[in-house]
């Protein structure tokens, strides 16, 4: 038995340990996504609490011949669809966008690192979502497919997307210099 | 959702000159070393010679090791809080789902007794003695495995036709019921005691072979639910 089926088993048969070691092992994971997928600090926590229920909720459901990570990934990008998607619906729509550092960058690479993060933040849902679980969260395509319940081609696909759009912002806002520098020798 | 535009949606616009060097890009961006320099295409075409610097600022700032968001104090104890206060619900349901079980079981009990006393016997018939000699054994197995559709089926209309002997059947553990039709509080205060979960125990032992061959294609599951329908029931405690 794998080490996800024993910590699935232990959950499953009510030991509270078990349980612990799950959220454990997870949270930082599933805080990491929900706050770059939420950009919320609050909204965030509240996501990856509802993770966290629908885990152990639906843990007799997880295919134990499956690893668990990208499961649990899956159901914490989920509940950021659904948090943005009532957040669609609230009057204050852009109240979120309030909540994105207060403090101006100090220098290049902290504005340039605001620049990347901007340019993400811009892509449509789908995109940002592959973008963010292969460059921030280190998910192999086949892991991101499993989160986002969606084939590997189409994973590439929207992620060649978003890297070619987030590109394409940088040289619009200029973060690139206009001016060709010289090759290093 | 996002309030900004997409001016690059639709990157098939991009020239088809361009897909070699896009495809390089994109090997950049999976790891892979990639040598731009003997690109002619990358140097010639300003769209993407702005791509590839942009390539080198995207590929620089992703490598900075970034510090995960720390986890926010006490987000464990409040994910387990919130699941302990969740699971009564979710038990008492188990526990519903488990009386019907219970009631399922008992109705194809009370089945075998309705139809298997009920039946006129066919063919010529034994002297009276000889059928009283006989000790009480249950019918051999029989040939079709018994669906549940069907028994269950047979089981409803032995209920319509036959209430008596199943609300005997079903009362064969009063204490355990009469637990059960109450409010049940969680976690229990006091465990169910034996007084109450052997009479259950007892009534399972009891049943017949052949309504044990009834349950025959569910046995696998109502075994576990069973077992942990008692396991269960140790903790819970009726409120009076
Ligand atoms: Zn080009």
């Amino acid at each position: 038995m794998s080490a996800d089926a024993a910590l699935v088993t232990r959950c499953l048969d009510g030991d509270p340990a078990g349980a612990r070691e799950l959220v454990e092992r997870f949270q930082t994971d599933v805080l990491a996504v929900c706050h770059r997928l939420l950009n919320n600090q609050h909204d965030a926590e509240d996501a990856a609490q509802e993770t966290f229920a629908r885990v152990f909720r639906s843990l007799a459901r997880w295919d134990r011949t499956r690893p668990l990570k990208p499961w649990v990934v899956g159901i914490a990008v989920n509940r950021c669809r659904t948090a943005i998607g009532k957040r669609a619906k609230r009057p204050e729509l852009a109240d979120y966008l309030h909540d994105a550092p207060d403090t101006r960058p100090a220098d290049d690479s902290a504005e340039t690192a605001t620049e990347i993060r901007a340019a993400v933040d811009a892509l449509r849902s789908e995109y940002r979502e592959v973008f963010v679980l292969f460059h921030e969260q280190n998910l192999p395509y086949e892991e991101i497919a499993e989160a986002v319940g969606r084939p590997v081609g189409t994973v590439k696909t929207w992620l060649h997307r978003a890297r070619l759009e987030v590109l394409d912002r940088l040289r619009a806002r200029g973060v690139v210099p206009a001016e060709p520098q010289p090759e290093p020798r | 959702m996002s309030l900004a535009l997409h001016p690059f949606d639709d990157s098939e616009l991009t020239p088809p000159e361009c897909a070699p060097t896009l495809a390089r890009i994109q090997s950049a961006l999976d790891g892979e070393p990639v040598d731009f320099a003997t690109d002619a295409h990358a140097t010639a075409c300003p769209a993407c010679r702005d791509r590839v610097r942009a390539l080198a600022v995207l590929l620089g700032a992703l490598a900075e090791p970034h510090a995960a968001e720390p986890v926010p104090a006490g987000f464990a104890d409040r994910v387990l809080a919130a699941l302990h206060n969740e699971r009564p619900a979710a038990r008492r349901s188990f526990v519903r789902y488990s009386v019907w079980a219970a009631l399922a079981a008992a109705l194809l009990v009370g089945a075998y007794f309705a139809f298997g006393t009920s039946r006129p016997p066919e063919g010529p018939q034994p002297p009276r003695e000889l059928v009283k000699s006989e000790p009480e054994v249950a019918p051999a197995p029989r040939e079709r495995p018994v669906r549940i559709g069907d028994a269950m089926a047979h089981a409803g209309q032995s209920l319509l036709d036959a209430p008596k002997p199943l609300t005997e059947s079903v009362a064969v553990a009063p204490k355990l019921f009469d637990a059960l039709a109450g409010p049940i509080a969680w976690p229990a205060a006091k465990p169910m005691g034996a007084d109450v979960l052997e009479p259950a125990r007892q009534a399972v032992l009891e049943l017949p072979t052949a309504a044990r061959d009834a349950l025959e294609p569910v046995t696998g599951t109502a075994a576990k639910a069973y077992a942990r329908f008692l396991r269960d029931l140790g903790t819970v405690k009726p409120n009076s």
